[in-house]
């Protein structure tokens, strides 16, 4: 990153308030992820049925579950597990899509045909149901949370990759590389695929946060983590019964920082494209 | 036209064949044993053998799935072994519940979607401009199971208007008779007000539930489509023909806007088919979605597999309908087809 | 010639772009007159602010434009100063505009037919059922083959030429009094260019029509006007007949623009290129004559003040130094003849 490219940053972010406190909101997920457990107030899976369903206090920011546990901790506990799920999926669908769309788009014929085919069928399915399909068959695991996930975020990384190495494949510098004796996987490695990296980014980070709510969701149906793991989704399926009966607090702040993890990637990715853009230079 | 509209069948038969081919494969060729799972986990392993036998597992792969499809042109999707149902039987009871939701969630969606995105579009950097970009940017994020626990949590709880989020009617009412299975279109078939009435109270939190999601891609692409079109030649010259704000408005800008609007409703469809699982099982809806959660618990496979299939058919003629609502608004579709 | 009143007479008009980048000063010390049944050409390279002159007498400028001052008189309402409403009323039916790009100036998804009778129905007081015969009558009065059947034609399905005769069918729908033509042939191949300007002229000619064609082509202009306006950086610098504009150019970027215009048996090595650049339109440091910058004869009166420009002039011209009839002798006098065929008539 040379010293032009921070400047820019520096400037997106000064410009943009927005996406400095999308910045920020990330850098405080990421330290609970790291050091979530050592800075939580509570064991988040000790129980105590003496303090159960206790009201947010001084002592309960966050209040109490049904077994007493503390909903504070438990949801800064499950931020790992949480962004990991997505983190390992967006990564596993970023390297194979990435993967495939190169070789369909640079290689053309049957590989494209059998890719984008493979991509076109994924995409036939409502997403979220294909992944439940997919967790159902596979068992119910937290793995198999990320192969789900994994696979329906496929397709998009396939496409950009594609498109973008269809247009490569003949651009004057890839031809320049192979008369000057480079390999495919070189010319795809050195001269495509660093080309492809800006606008898979933003799709990184928008993807980040769809993943997110995606493995939540999956969760909250009952599928992959299982209690009393500490999980968003599963706090609030946990919460759900009592929201009814005015306990709202049990369901209401795991899907409170579940909605703020999702919106600062949003926001992330927003700023992201706004970096990149280059006529947004000045 | 007829020309179109067959070109576009042909084209969803390949989306079909993969919604098939995957179905088939999530249960056969995925490690484990697929036996077991149909079996379910409490059954003995005679049970297991039984249901190894009748499906067939003892063939080779191709020759299991031609059996697959045969049963499917039969309407066979496998019985439940929860309750003891056809599965194909059970699927098409509750169909309609999850059908009527997803189109009241999306009739919500469009009907702020659109008017918030021409709002927005054509008085850029004004309150409904912002408004518009929050909106967009917030809607999106929203988990769907959580926006239902909270919108019940609001309206039923604390300020007691909404009827009790469990289910499409209240109990004190009979649901009508089944016609099409919605229940809103039934009871006006029916000429049943009260009960219409009633049934409509039961959606509307499902439906804003399910609507709010979408609203967000809704909005944005109305918006940055508008703002396209509005400075487009020919709005130019509908202005310097001296025509009516309103008719350069709708007739021209707006119709125009629209195409790329129809285009994002397959994605639309997808997420609203998806959060249709969660937004059934928050509130209790008795369709296909809560239909499949039952089964997952009860580790049911037969159901599951139904259901997956059952929604992707569902989305590619939903986006087979899509594809035809563009080629009738844009003129130009007949002829790359 | 200053006998009767002008259809169309700006006077001392100016107008800004406030942009991110800085004020954009696009126009100014606008005078202009345009007679009934007249054919004015408005010349001038791009970015000199020949079209938006003419978005600005439309009343269809971008929301960043700014009046600074001035009047546009069109049968006694002063334009500039008009309500939307009521210039909604005049556009398309006493003014009208036909644009570059004919195909991305119709709406594509709307049948040819009807976005003709929407003109109709906005302005003229037809009744229902003869809306489509004439929209019809319209598309037959521009030469388009087989109007009842293009009738339900869609832009895609025409070419550029044919969309450029709707376009011209929209506009004269309503028989207006004065055509605003920007640049109404670039981008259409040459024999469909002279189609289009002869379908013009004879249209104009047989509504008493007055056009205000805007174009690039100093050639083209000469060929199908009566008079010429040359504009150079959001200045009128010159205004004359076109034989006297060819034969005598006062201004010396009239002079310039003429010499760098290709007659039909001119060599390429006869044209020549005019120096310099426009000026940069955001520099509030614009000298009083915009051109002094790119000027020969300049001398320091030249960056004190700018004479006006005298609309109802026959031969008017906005500078100090005006070149003498003879001097600087432009172009050769068969390249003149050969430039306006109807010289004298």
């Amino acid at each position: 990153m040379d010293a032009a490219t921070f400047k820019h940053i520096k400037y997106v972010l000064g410009e943009n308030p927005v996406t400095l406190f999308a910045f920020v909101l990330f850098t405080v997920f990421v330290l609970f992820a790291l050091v979530g457990p050592w800075i939580a107030p509570y064991d988040p899976l000790v129980t105590d049925t003496a303090r159960a369903m206790q009201a947010p206090s001084a002592a309960h920011w966050f209040g109490t579950d049904a077994v007493g546990r503390d909903i504070l901790s438990r949801v800064i506990v499950a931020t790992r597990l949480d962004f990991g799920i997505a983190i390992s999926a967006v990564a596993l669908s970023f390297v194979f899509g990435i993967a495939l769309g190169l070789a369909a788009g640079f290689f053309g014929g049957w590989w494209d045909r059998i890719i984008s085919r493979l991509a076109d069928t994924i995409m036939a399915f409502p997403l979220f149901v294909l992944a439940m399909g997919i967790v159902a068959a596979l068992g119910n695991s937290v793995a198999n949370i990320v192969y789900a996930t994994a696979i329906i975020n496929l397709p998009f990384y396939i496409r950009v990759a594609r498109a973008e190495a269809n247009i490569r494949r003949d651009a004057g510098f890839v031809e320049a590389a192979r008369l000057t004796g480079n390999s495919d996987w070189r010319i795809l490695s050195h001269h495509v695929f660093p080309n492809i990296l800006p606008p898979v980014m933003v799709q990184v980070s928008l993807n980040m946060g769809w993943a997110i709510l995606n493995a939540a969701g999956l969760s909250f149906i009952g599928l992959g983590v299982r209690p009393p793991i500490p999980e968003w989704g599963i706090m609030v399926a946990e919460g759900a019964t009592y929201i009814v009966s005015g306990a709202w607090w049990v369901a209401f702040f795991p899907g409170m920082v579940l909605m703020l993890a999702v919106f600062c990637f949003n926001l992330l990715g927003d700023g992201l494209r706004d970096m990149i853009d280059p006529r947004r230079r000045t | 036209m007829l020309k179109v509209i067959l070109w576009r069948l042909i084209g969803a038969i390949p989306n079909l064949i993969g919604v098939v081919v995957i179905t088939f494969l999530l249960t056969r060729a995925l490690p484990g044993d697929p036996a077991a799972f149909f079996a379910g986990q409490a059954a003995t392993v005679e049970a297991v053998e039984q249901i190894r036998e009748k499906l067939g597992l003892n063939k080779t792969l191709p020759e299991q799935f031609i059996v697959y499809l045969k049963d499917l042109a039969r309407g066979d999707f496998g019985l439940s072994l929860s309750t003891g149902q056809p599965v194909a039987t059970e699927i098409i009871q509750r169909l309609p519940a999850s059908i009527e939701l997803t189109f009241a969630g999306l009739l919500f969606a469009v009907a702020i979607a659109l008017p918030l995105g021409v709002l927005a579009a054509t008085r850029p950097g004004s309150w409904i401009d912002q408004l518009c970009r929050i909106i967009t940017t917030a809607g999106v994020s929203l988990p769907t199971f959580f926006t239902g626990l909270l919108l019940s949590y609001v309206f039923y709880f604390l300020l007691g208007i909404a009827p009790s989020p469990l289910g499409r009617l209240d109990p004190v009412f009979m649901s009508p008779r089944a016609i099409t299975g919605m229940y809103l279109i039934d009871s006006l078939l029916t000429g049943e007000g009260g009960l219409f009435w009633a049934a409509f109270k039961q959606l509307i939190l499902p439906a804003i539930t399910m609507g709010l999601f979408v609203l967000a891609p809704l909005a944005r692409m109305t918006r940055a489509s508008m703002l396209g079109v509005l400075s487009s030649d020919f709005i130019r010259t509908a202005r310097a023909s001296g025509l009516k704000g309103s008719t350069i408005l709708y007739t021209y800008a707006f119709r125009n806007a629209l195409l790329p609007v129809v285009t994002t409703l397959g994605m639309v469809f997808s997420f609203l088919l998806g959060s249709n699982v969660l937004v059934e099982k928050v509130f209790a809806w008795p369709g296909i979605g809560s239909y499949a959660i039952e089964s997952l618990t009860a580790s049911d496979y037969a159901p599951i597999q139904g259901f997956v299939l059952t929604m992707g058919v569902l989305y590619v003629l939903l986006n087979l309908l899509i594809d035809l609502a563009y080629a009738l608004i844009d003129p130009r579709v007949g002829l790359e087809a | 010639m200053n006998a009767p009143i002008p259809l169309l007479e700006v006077r001392d008009f100016g107008l800004e772009f406030r942009t991110r980048s800085g004020t954009v000063h696009a126009l100014a010390d606008i005078n202009l007159a345009i007679h009934k049944g007249e054919t004015v050409g408005l010349v001038g390279e791009s970015g000199s602010g020949k079209s938006v002159l003419s978005y600005a007498i439309l009343g269809i400028s971008d929301r960043a434009a700014r009046v600074t001052g001035g009047t546009a008189v069109f049968g006694g309402l002063d334009l500039l100063q008009a309500r939307e409403s009521e210039l909604a009323d005049i556009r398309g039916r006493e003014v009208s505009m036909i644009f570059q790009n004919p195909r991305t100036a119709l709406n594509p998804i709307r049948k040819i037919g009807r976005q003709i009778e929407d003109v109709l129905k906005r302005h003229a007081a037809v009744p229902g059922i003869a809306l489509k015969s004439r929209a019809i009558e319209a598309l037959r009065e521009v030469n388009i083959p087989d109007p009842e059947r293009r009738y339900h034609a869609y832009p895609f399905e025409l070419s550029g030429g044919m969309c450029q005769r709707v376009m011209i069918a929209l506009a004269l729908a309503c028989k207006p009094a004065l055509l605003v033509a920007d640049e109404p042939t670039t981008g259409l191949d040459v024999t469909t260019q002279a189609g289009i300007m002869d379908l013009i002229k004879g249209l104009a000619a047989a509504h008493q029509m007055a056009t205000l064609f805007i174009t690039h082509d100093l050639g083209l202009a000469a060929d199908y006007c009566d008079r010429i306006v040359v504009m150079h950086a959001g200045h009128v610098v010159e205004s004359a007949p076109v034989a006297q504009l060819f034969a005598a150019p006062r201004h010396p970027y009239t002079a310039q623009l003429i010499r760098a215009t290709p007659a039909r048996d001119s060599l390429l090595g006869a044209l020549s290129s005019i120096p310099g650049n426009l000026p940069d339109l955001r520099r509030e440091d614009l000298p009083p004559c915009r051109f002094s910058e790119r000027c020969l004869n300049v001398t320091a009166q030249c960056c004190e003040s700018l004479p006006r420009i005298d609309a109802d002039a026959t031969h008017a011209v906005a500078c100090w130094h005006p070149l003498l009839a003879g001097e600087a002798q432009p172009v050769a006098k068969a390249q003149v003849e050969s430039a306006i065929p109807e010289a004298g008539a």
